[in-house]
């Protein structure tokens, strides 16, 4: 269906993402281009929309998998399947709780775990408690947490490429600091002062959100 | 009452991320149900997840991706049956979340005291399990293997740390020697995955002792 929402599709294709709409320090929850587009998907089961969203996320989505250890092939399947299953659950998509990216990097972290089950028709249980956490108490808190999505990626946008690169590392890869060190053929004592550095902004972030 | 013992904050992190093993995964997830602060701190991860998502370079996708993509949205949802899966009686001690897990047999190792396996059907060699002690019970002094994680889900207990009470998280491993004295009020049941290469019968073996002789 070639909607209303094609242009937002336009746009989001051409122009960044996500980011541009960040006001750290508003009240009022900023909404994203990706945000616009699953909540197309959503209403009017927008193709257009789902064909932006695939082209932004799906490679994304791949290369963090890659990172979990998952082989090019599987990641390159679980990145499809991530999209249909945002497509799928479009509709349970509150962006007054999280920001699409928060959302999407659940979902495939979620199909990701469910992967690694023997076989998949004897899993004992479908929790996606993840693709809906819990439920919130009240709207504060939900601003809250979108609040925090907004601040932390805008603190990660704020990182140099270097301290982005350990906080990749240590996060998505796990990785203990001396492999770090040992894979960028950096010094130790400069990988841990750039996790740390980074951890220090990331947290400002936290705390400001709370 | 919210819980006093809780994981560290790499854990939570890693189980944020995805990087964490799976089992150990249902335990720490087992006491974020319960508990609001490592929640928030669970979600402070996830929305760092979603930021670096955003931020990874994008890796080239197979050429036929898209047009799979759009089969399968073309195509009616599969639909998955909850509750298709006979959730055993003991499924019931499982906390929010959780509640859907196969849970195996108990093997009863003395009065009062069983354990089940958790059926997590992941390819990973952890072990999970259901550990329930009765009331007043005192368990032998034992030791641990690799990597260990327990999750009070009802009751309490006590060791020369601290009390454990519900959704209070400990993390053991060799280095850790306890005898835990269950309180007298209740019976205890924890949820426990270790990533030793263990099979039920050597949890069994370990608390097997005092109970041999009643």
């Amino acid at each position: 269906m070639k909607g209303m929402h094609g242009a937002i599709a336009q746009n989001f294709d051409a122009g960044r993402p996500s980011g541009r709409s960040v006001n750290a320090s508003s009240n009022a929850p900023q909404r994203s281009a990706a945000d616009a587009l699953v909540v197309a998907i959503a209403r009017h089961q927008d193709r257009d929309a789902f064909a932006a969203l695939f082209q932004h996320f799906a490679p994304r989505v791949k290369s963090y998998l890659i990172r979990l250890g998952v082989s090019p092939a599987q990641a390159d399947e679980l990145a499809q399947e991530a999209l249909v299953v945002v497509w799928r659950k479009a509709a349970l998509f509150d962006p007054s709780q999280a920001s699409a990216a928060t959302w999407i990097f659940r979902i495939a972290r979620n199909l990701r775990i469910d992967a690694l089950r023997r076989d998949r028709r004897a899993a004992a249980y479908e929790p996606d408690p993840s693709d809906a956490p819990e439920p919130p108490p009240t709207p504060d808190v939900h601003r809250a947490q979108r609040q925090r999505d907004e601040r932390v990626r805008a603190a990660v946008a704020s990182l140099g490429a270097d301290q982005l690169r350990v906080v990749q590392l240590s996060f998505f890869q796990d990785c203990p600091h001396a492999e770090i060190a040992e894979t960028l053929g950096l010094p130790l004592g400069t990988v841990k002062s750039r996790i740390r550095n980074a951890l220090q902004k990331l947290r400002a972030a936290l705390e400001e959100s709370q | 009452m919210t819980p006093h013992h809780h994981p560290s904050e790499d854990l939570i992190a890693s189980c944020a991320a995805g990087t964490l093993r799976p089992g150990a995964a249902l335990v720490v997830r087992a006491h974020l149900a319960r508990c609001p602060t490592c929640q928030a701190d669970a979600g402070f991860f996830e929305s760092l997840g979603g930021a670096l998502l955003e931020a990874e370079p994008p890796a080239q996708m197979s050429d036929a991706a898209f047009d799979r993509a759009l089969a399968a949205i073309a195509a009616p949802g599969r639909r998955r049956a909850p509750g298709a899966r006979s959730a055993s009686a003991d499924s019931a001690f499982l906390p929010k979340g959780l509640e859907g897990l196969a849970v195996g047999k108990r093997r009863w190792i003395g009065p009062g005291v069983w354990v089940t396996p958790v059926k997590t059907e992941h390819r990973s060699r952890e072990l999970v399990y259901l550990l329930r002690i009765g009331a007043g019970m005192v368990l032998p002094r034992h030791t641990h293997s690799g990597r260990e994680f327990t999750c009070v889900l009802e009751g309490s207990f006590a060791d020369d740390d601290g009390v454990y009470g519900p959704g209070d998280f400990v993390a053991t491993d060799e280095r850790v020697e306890h005898s835990p004295v269950v309180a007298r009020d209740g019976a205890c049941v924890c949820l426990a995955s270790t990533d030793a290469p263990l099979v039920m019968r050597d949890v069994i073996g370990r608390f097997f002792q005092p109970f041999a002789g009643i």
